[in-house]
């Protein structure tokens, strides 16, 4: 029996195995003091010293051969400087780099390729000020996009039909203040990696550092390396995907004559390089006011959202999130919901599914991130707050949210039951200014 | 930001009993499922869980890699439960007995499928069961059913197929399932 359809339905073995266990910490603590006793540091510094005591005696020759190892590792290894990588990421007041797109394009009758390439050149200021200079495989500068991502507010120039729009979807969807390689530190700090090898700049050498993306369609292809200058120490550049799928350098029809003409694109991978932190970028860069003779194209407006939109969104997120609302506003900062969206859907569970359907849903009417929109177009501005880190699903006494409608002067808050009330701003729990 | 469980097993082993808090809830549910496979009885199973938790938090300071947390757990969690077997000698238990009488006929029907496949449940080889608890009790996706028995996603998705081929041939046979007819309604979202 191959048939899918002929198998048990997911709901019958969900109703016969019932619901899962709910945990109830409190209760398991006072039934067993004594362990909780061992979460200490006196029995922990004395068991971890009990255990590197038993290794160096019983294993004196290897920790030998280790230490040697390791001696003459960690002067070309990253790993004892990834603070100073962390901290430079973290510090930087503005930076600058390139990124180039490689593609590969397949003749009309199937029967040649080639490698075309497209670069952007980034330029960031602090806190948050982007901007894009993006350049086709003719190296002809065709669009260059402004964000605002504090404010909200973008700006793209077409520059080859002298047009621009207000407010396109922006350069930085999940930005979160801590800057464009903000995500990289969240990488090098909490997830696992893996020292690769060294790889040979123009300018000098950089170790690799890999680390595996859980969960793509295409496991060969699911690495991100680092390049860290292993003399400064400073993230220098990062390939997607890593090395062992992807290298410009030896990519077969590199240097393969280009076509005019093709029959399809796909996309090989994409380098972003001359990272420069505290690089020296004028404000200007970033005015939000179209060149001279540019012509304004209205943009489409996304869908408007509405409270119910909102609730939806939270529902659903909490109930991935193990019934508990997101711990900020931009709910992708959760891990659980990160990883959730970045599951195949053919693996997504249930809840995930659910997820990336609301998700999907919002993203098609141009609301990619529902509350980000909600409260720039539908909220007074300054009045949106979030407040539902750690709120359980059903809390009918604990607020996720709240904010004043466009145009009006009562509070709405949304509260951890998913019920919409107006309230009073002396009631809510953070003064309102 | 929800803490990796890395961070959590540091700050646990020096007092923050919160960070375990967090783990005990982060894990519970599929160390149930674990337990649950093996010893066939929802509340035995809790009562292994929660020896399961008792015992990691003693030994928490032992564990040389937290990455592994979950594989660790469900070491621990096997050991017990089977301990927990061999000091019961007794049958497994059915969840839900059947219904008595047949005043009611549609009632009594699905709660006989729904015990018939309970039982069935029980026939798997232990490594089935265990997926069949974690995807179907504990709603875990493949990739974390995978990362905790240190599979594939993919190879997980073929041991699920094949537990539910055999679920289906066993159900067959006592004549209780035919296949094609779902009374569930396939809602698709986002049509706007």
């Amino acid at each position: 029996m191959n048939n899918t359809h002929d198998l048990l339905p997911d709901e019958q073995l969900n109703d016969a195995l019932g619901p899962a266990a709910v945990p109830d910490f409190d209760r398991w603590q006072a039934e067993h003091p004594d362990a909780v006793a061992y979460l200490n540091p006196v029995v922990t510094e004395l068991t971890r010293r009990k255990r590197k005591r038993w290794i160096r005696m019983t294993n004196a020759v290897v920790a030998a051969t280790i230490l040697v190892a390791l001696a003459s590792w960690w002067i070309a290894s990253p790993e004892s400087s990834f603070a100073e990588t962390v901290e430079a990421i973290a510090n930087a007041r503005s930076a600058t780099w390139t990124i180039t797109s490689y593609e590969r394009a397949h003749s009309k009758d199937g029967k040649r390729t080639w490698v075309r390439t497209s670069r952007g050149e980034f330029l960031y200021r602090h806190p948050g000020l982007f901007r894009l200079n993006s350049y086709d495989h003719k190296g002809q500068l065709t669009k260059v996009e402004i964000e605002d991502a504090v404010n909200h507010k973008s700006m793209t120039w077409n520059m080859l039909n002298k047009t621009y729009q207000n407010a396109t979807p922006g350069l930085q969807v999940a930005f979160d203040g801590r800057g464009p390689f903000g995500w990289v530190n969240e990488v090098l700090s909490k997830r696992t990696i893996e020292l690769v090898g060294k790889r040979t700049l123009k300018d000098g050498e950089a170790s690799v550092i890999r680390y595996r993306r859980p969960a793509m369609r295409d496991p060969e292809r699911n690495s991100l390396d680092f390049w860290i200058d292993v003399q400064t120490k400073r993230l220098v550049g990062i390939s997607d995907p890593g090395a062992n799928a992807f290298d410009p350098e030896t990519l077969p029809d590199r240097n393969h004559p280009a076509e005019e003409e093709f029959s399809k694109m796909s996309i090989i991978g994409s380098v972003n390089e001359n990272i420069v932190f505290d690089a020296n970028v004028d404000p200007a860069e970033f005015t939000l006011k179209a060149p001279e003779g540019f012509k304004l194209v209205e943009a489409a407006q996304p869908a408007a959202i509405t409270e119910a939109d909102l609730v939806e969104w939270y529902r659903v997120v909490a109930k991935v999130n193990n019934n508990t609302f997101a711990d900020s506003l931009r709910a992708t900062d959760t891990e659980r919901i990160w990883t959730a969206l970045r599951t195949e859907p053919a693996e997504r569970n249930k809840l995930e599914k659910e997820l990336g359907d609301v998700w999907l849903k919002n993203f098609k009417k141009g609301n990619q991130n529902l509350t980000l929109g909600f409260r720039s177009r539908h909220t007074e501005e300054g009045s949106f707050r979030y407040v539902g880190k750690g709120v359980k699903l059903g809390d009918d006494t604990r607020i996720v949210c709240w904010y004043r409608l466009k145009e009006t002067d009562k509070y709405r808050a949304i509260y951890g039951d998913l019920s919409i009330r107006d309230v009073d701003e002396n009631d809510l729990p953070i003064a309102v200014e | 930001m929800q803490r990796s469980d890395q961070l959590l097993v540091e700050a646990a082993c020096n007092g923050d009993i919160e960070s375990f808090r967090e783990l005990y809830e982060r894990h519970y549910s599929r160390i149930v499922a674990i337990a649950r496979s093996h010893l066939h009885d929802q509340h035995l199973a809790e009562d292994a869980a929660q020896e399961t938790f008792a015992v990691a938090c003693q030994k928490l300071s032992t564990l040389t890699n937290a990455d592994r947390l979950p594989q660790w757990l469900r070491v621990i969690c096997r050991r017990i439960s089977h301990r927990m077997l061999r000091s019961s000698r007794r049958a497994a238990p059915l969840d839900h007995d059947p219904p008595q009488n047949n005043e009611s006929a549609d009632l009594s029907e699905h709660e006989d499928n729904k015990a018939r496949l309970q039982q069935a449940v029980t026939r798997l080889s232990a490594s089935q069961r265990e997926i069949i608890y974690l995807r179907y009790y504990s709603d875990q996706s493949y990739q974390q059913i995978a990362d905790l028995l240190g599979l594939t996603a993919k190879a997980v998705h073929g041991r699920l197929q094949r537990a539910r081929r055999e679920l289906t041939r066993q159900m067959k046979k006592s004549g209780q399932h035919n296949p094609g007819e779902s009374t569930s309604m396939n809602i698709e979202p986002g049509a706007s």
